[in-house]
């Protein structure tokens, strides 16, 4: 199934990506946030925030936002 | 004027970004297009050196050609350069633009996650309203982030958000310092910096507003305007007085800060230095860092440079007397030995002459009369010898 994807860390970007069928949201952020800890994170799933137990749905809309960055002085 | 967003003017407002976010693609055009016109220029260049080389060749002018072939290879590394800005003007991802309803629901997600959307009507100014901060034991108060909708196109990205510190608590060190990383209401932001251009540029305004906060709860020691150990004011290394920016002095001798009446600056170099790290020069009593006190290679004595570039060491002063005194004791042993070689060596040092005086009377004191001989003995004996 198709979700589209918002990553607001790093550069930041928005696509569609493939998921299996059944794919929990917190399998889904595992999968494409390797290394990450869902609890420096905000998952919202269609802009709602959802249970890790969650299961996504075709053409769901998944945003993950880092909760923190660190800021720094001007150049 | 604050609004409360709801209804219809929650439409005009996600309309107004909309259309800001055409300015902002056509910001990217025209960037491309500046790149492109950029490299057609120097191609066109390329075209010209082309046909005058030809000719050259043709008529066998080698002298010109040699001139064009320069020519050539300077351009060349113009259009390896503007090449590679066009190929990364053009290669910039597409942004797709969100109908007005994406907007919309960006706005209401906005309030949900807030609490409250404000909107500034006059100023076409969106904001939010952080929870009040508190990083690391020091309270900052709460921070209206300020989006202004009409400089959403500038290509100036500073000009499109602002911080507002609600309850301002800045630093003793900076006024213009709310927050480690705002300083004059602009957000340094860091490792957030592409990902809320990137937000912006595709009209996610809720997810431009929780980036911009997750970098206000966040602090990063390393790159701060002012860091949190120093957000009171730092204290003096020397009397231990809290002191703002404008009162503190740092000592370039030993990496401290002080107060102002702990600190004072080298007579020499006027580096500001702490009161500790100054020392009087022994020479000229001058009031000189470790840095500009120095050595003097004659006797070691410790100086300032100055005294010791000046030759004023007292070492220094005090040879030249010597020397005299010395050539004084020489010249008149031997005017006392030639004047008065006629006389036998008892009655030498009465033939002194007046000039040599001084210095024979100095040494017919130390002399008292039987020591005699012991002025210039060998000359004495030499004188003896004369016919």
């Amino acid at each position: 199934m198709r979700i589209l994807f918002i990553n607001n860390d790093g550069g930041g970007y928005a696509d569609y990506v493939e998921a299996a069928a059944g794919t929990t949201v917190d399998k889904f952020f595992s999968q494409q946030m390797a290394g990450g800890k869902a609890e420096d994170y905000l998952i919202r799933v269609n802009r709602q925030p959802v249970p890790r137990d969650y299961v996504l749905q075709e053409g769901d809309r998944v945003t993950i936002t880092p909760t923190k960055i660190e800021g720094a002085v001007a150049a | 004027m604050e609004n409360e967003l709801s209804g219809r003017r929650l439409w005009q407002v996600a309309g107004a970004i909309r259309d800001q976010l055409y300015a902002i693609r056509l910001n990217r055009f025209r960037e491309a297009q500046g790149q492109v016109q950029s490299l057609s220029s120097d191609l066109a260049e390329l075209e010209s050196i082309r046909r005058r080389l030809s000719l050259c060749v043709a008529r066998g002018w080698t002298a010109a050609a040699s001139g064009l072939m320069e020519e050539a290879a300077r351009l060349f590394r113009s259009l390896n350069y503007s090449s590679l800005e066009a190929e990364k003007a053009i290669g910039k991802p597409e942004v797709a633009i969100p109908n007005v309803r994406d907007v919309l629901e960006e706005l209401l997600q906005a309030e949900e996650e807030f609490e409250k959307l404000r909107y500034y009507r006059e100023d076409q100014i969106l904001a939010i309203v952080t929870d009040s901060i508190e990083l690391e034991g020091v309270y900052l108060g709460d921070f209206e982030v300020q989006l202004h909708i009409r400089a959403l196109g500038d290509t100036n990205h500073r000009s499109i958000y602002r911080i507002v510190a609600l309850d301002p608590h800045p630093s003793m060190r900076n006024e213009a310092v709310t927050h480690p990383h705002v300083s004059e209401e602009r957000l340094c932001a860091g490792d957030a910096g592409a990902a809320i251009d990137t937000a912006l540029a595709g009209g996610r305004i809720c997810d431009f507003f929780m980036l911009v906060r997750s970098v206000l709860t966040n602090y990063n020691r390393d790159s701060a305007y002012v860091t949190l150990e120093d957000w009171d004011g730092a204290t003096c290394h020397d009397c231990g007085s809290v002191m703002g920016e404008d009162d503190s002095y740092y000592c370039t001798s030993c990496d401290y800060e002080f107060c102002g009446e702990c600190s004072s600056c080298c007579s020499r170099c006027d580096e500001t230095t702490c009161l500790g790290c100054l020392e009087p020069c022994p020479v000229c009593e001058d009031r000189v860092c470790g840095g500009c006190m120095t050595t003097c290679p004659e006797c070691g004595r410790a100086l300032c440079r100055r005294c010791r570039d000046e030759a004023r060491c007292p070492c220094l002063e005090e040879e030249p007397e010597n020397e005299e005194e010395t050539d004084d004791n020489d010249s008149g042993g031997i005017r006392s030995t030639t004047e008065g070689g006629e006389a036998d060596g008892a009655g030498s040092d009465t033939g002194l002459d007046e000039a040599a005086a001084p210095a024979g009377a100095e040494a017919s004191e130390e002399g008292a009369g039987e020591d005699r001989a012991s002025v210039h003995p060998d000359r004495l004996g030499e004188t003896a010898l004369l016919p």
